[in-house]
């Protein structure tokens, strides 16, 4: 299954590269840290800041991984091979969507706990609905920041091009993960819960539809 | 006296106490550490009420410790053995003075550093990255992991101060020792292998005299040296196909088909690079596309393979233009390039399987150990190619446009790093393109090594394509 195979690649790659990974985590882990010193050490609103805090973590270091995820296919031609496959090009895109949703999930895995130690918020009990919420909030992310990712390939300064054209796309899964994770953590203002958990869904269902549409296109024209 | 003198002195003479005494100076050091942590332990009054306070922090920390020196265990390799002691040893020394720091505070200041310790670690594991060892943080990590899990429960304070520095000092002796054996080991193993190779170097020398002398028995032209080259893996070839059942991949198509290019333009910026470049791609036929550097070939191959649209003209595969049919142009297309359309994290059999599966070739593993045992490739499949030598790529890339025997083969400058070895597997694989009425474009500056297996040469002048 292509799919499979492309996100069974790219997780590889990632896998290998350990100075990557490490300046992924210390990159992602040091930004929590820095940043509950910045609220601490009396917090005013703990579950609120926590979860911003974590969240906004997240999100930048996600551009590390999509930085990465684009350069692979750069830096030896690879993603003119995978054109050169003939291979269904929104299999390819599923295949990295994938793999960078599981690779957020594992900086979520490292942010998780370090955010709830350091603001002591959550709990075990909490754990599954804030996994839920992260894996909406990630799916969101991977999927529009593989098909940004793909769009800044061919461009000049795409590191820089890709935060300026990924951060406003995802305004709303980051509102939605902070509003949602506070309200798990701060037992209160669940009011809102439902229509955040429908906008950050929308907001998945558009990055993947986006991407059935215009995934090839870009895919062509990004050498 | 050095680390290799050392080394080498400790091996003349492989005496015990040579390793005794290191062990010995180990214990020496674990003794002054860990005599002077246990001292800021016990001058430390509010240890106690802190640890209480925070017992999550202090979990926290030390699973940052753990996490970062697993960092520093994966990503350090190379470093020399000397290197890594001191860095090991300093290193160590370092992390302490932060927990005796650390337990000599109290209250929301000691709340404080405690919460800076980690940049410190982690900006100091960071620089070794480049020079560290193994073992020394693998045992540290492991046991303040345990020192950590105990400082949960504050009842257990008191151990957790005592295991601490202990395990500080024995994963100190450990590491050191594990050094110096390595130190030993390595020097040993590096000799083993100078005399391994200059053994190699001395019959490689002793083949080459054989080879050039058989050459020029055989009337010193260069073509018999081809042809001969070319016979071997041919023999090699066939012998694999008839006696052991080599795979064969299912053809992308089995009906021959003709790749024709009618006045295609292409400009990058104003800068016209093609003007109407027409040529047709027969079965059977094998065509040189010469040239100047600049001149355009590249982008006339790379219109032709579908990577790059022409501004203008047309490309079409059997009559049907192939940007109606882009997937299937591609898979009916070995293409080749100067940059090498390989994942360099990868091996030659990762990337080679990974690119069959997505082009459906049957038993595309088999296929690819195939193909990489006859380019010679066999002994170095499973290593990653970011390390391989650029005859060693190329040959790989040729494994790669070859993986699902496509009907045409266009090879952007495909004898680019071979030795005469891989110049003949490349001819034979043209040769066998042509008779099994498969057609292929060859792009290169020269036509000495194409010579033997072209059908007719063009040259691209001026954006246009002209009979040599």
């Amino acid at each position: 299954m292509i799919l499979l195979e492309v996100a069974r690649k790219d997780l590889t790659l990632y896998a290998r590269d350990v100075r990557f990974l490490a300046t992924l985590g210390l990159f992602s882990a040091s930004l929590t840290l820095i940043l509950s010193m910045a609220f601490g050490p009396i917090y005013q609103d703990a579950p609120r800041e926590a979860a911003a805090t974590m969240w906004a973590s997240l999100f930048f270091a996600g551009v590390l991984g999509l930085t990465r995820s684009l350069d692979m296919e750069r830096e030896a031609g690879g993603g003119d091979a995978l054109r050169m496959s003939g291979a269904d090009p929104y299999a390819i895109y599923l295949g990295k969507t994938l793999a960078n949703f599981l690779l957020l999930a594992a900086v979520f895995a490292l942010l998780l706990p370090l955010t709830s130690v350091f603001f002591d918020v959550g709990s075990l009990s909490g754990l599954p609905r804030v996994a839920g919420v992260a894996a909406i909030a990630l799916l969101g992310y991977s999927a529009w920041g593989t098909l940004f990712a793909a769009l800044a390939r061919g461009l000049q300064a795409r590191e820089l091009l890709l935060s300026v054209l990924l951060f406003p796309s995802l305004i709303p899964l980051w509102i939605g993960a902070v509003k949602l994770t506070h309200a798990l953590w701060g037992e209160g203002g669940t009011a809102s819960v439902g229509d955040w958990v429908k906008v950050m869904l929308v907001m998945d269902v558009l990055g993947l539809g986006v991407a059935a549409w215009l995934y090839e296109p870009v895919q062509e024209a990004g050498e | 006296m050095d680390a290799r003198r050392f080394s080498e002195w400790a091996e003349r003479h492989n005496l015990p106490v040579v390793r005794a005494s290191v062990t010995i100076s180990s214990w020496v050091w674990t003794g002054v550490f860990g005599v002077g942590l246990v001292l800021l332990a016990g001058e430390a009054p509010h240890v106690r009420n802190f640890f209480e306070l925070q017992t999550k922090p202090a979990l926290v920390v030390l699973a940052i410790l753990c996490a970062t020196s697993i960092i520093g265990l994966l990503a350090t390799r190379g470093a020399s053995p000397n290197a890594r002691g001191v860095a090991t040893l300093f290193g160590n020394a370092l992390i302490m003075w932060f927990v005796g720091s650390l337990v000599s505070l109290s209250g929301e200041r000691g709340a404080t550093v405690f919460a800076l310790l980690p940049v410190f670690v982690a900006a100091y594991h960071g620089y070794l990255l480049r020079m560290s060892t193994r073992y020394p943080y693998a045992i540290t990590s492991i046991v303040a992991g345990i020192g950590g899990a105990i400082a949960l429960s504050p009842q257990h304070i008191a151990l957790f101060e005592l295991i601490t520095p202990m395990a500080v000092g024995v994963s100190l002796t450990l590491g050191t020792v594990a050094l110096k054996t390595d130190a030993l080991n390595a020097e040993r193993e590096q000799l083993r292998q100078a005399v391994a190779a200059q053994a190699l170097e001395d019959k490689g020398r002793e083949a080459q005299k054989l080879s050039t002398a058989l050459l020029d028995v055989l009337g010193q032209n260069h073509d018999i040296g081809n042809s001969l080259a070319a016979a071997r893996v041919n023999a090699d070839w066939l012998h694999r196909q008839t006696v052991q059942g080599a795979t064969q991949p299912e053809p992308a198509d089995l009906h021959a088909v003709i790749l024709r290019a009618r006045d295609v333009r292409k400009g990058f910026e104003d800068r016209p690079v093609l003007s109407g470049a027409s040529l047709a791609l027969e079965p059977g036929e094998v065509i040189l596309l010469a040239g100047p550097n600049g001149s355009g070939k590249t982008t006339f191959a790379r219109i032709l393979s579908t990577l790059l649209p022409p501004d203008d003209g047309e490309v079409t595969l059997d009559d049907e233009p192939v940007s109606e049919h882009r997937a299937l142009t591609r898979r009916r297309i070995g293409f080749t390039t100067h940059v090498p359309l390989l994942y360099r994290g990868l091996t030659p059999v990762e990337n080679l399987v990974f690119f069959a599966r997505l082009a459906e070739v049957r038993d595309g593993g088999l296929r690819a150990i195939d193909l990489l045992t006859r380019f010679g490739l066999k002994d170095a499949m499973h290593r990653p190619v970011a390390n391989f030598s650029r005859g060693m790529l190329q040959r790989v890339v040729l494994c790669r446009a070859l993986l699902n025997d496509p009907p045409i083969l266009i090879l952007d400058e495909p004898y680019a790093g071979l030795d005469e070895d891989g110049v003949a597997a490349v001819n034979t694989v043209l040769r066998e393109a042509r008779a099994a009425g498969r057609s292929a474009l060859v792009i290169a500056h020269g036509k000495e090594r194409a010579q033997s297996v072209v059908t007719r040469t063009v040259h691209l002048r001026d954006g246009r394509i002209e009979a040599a």
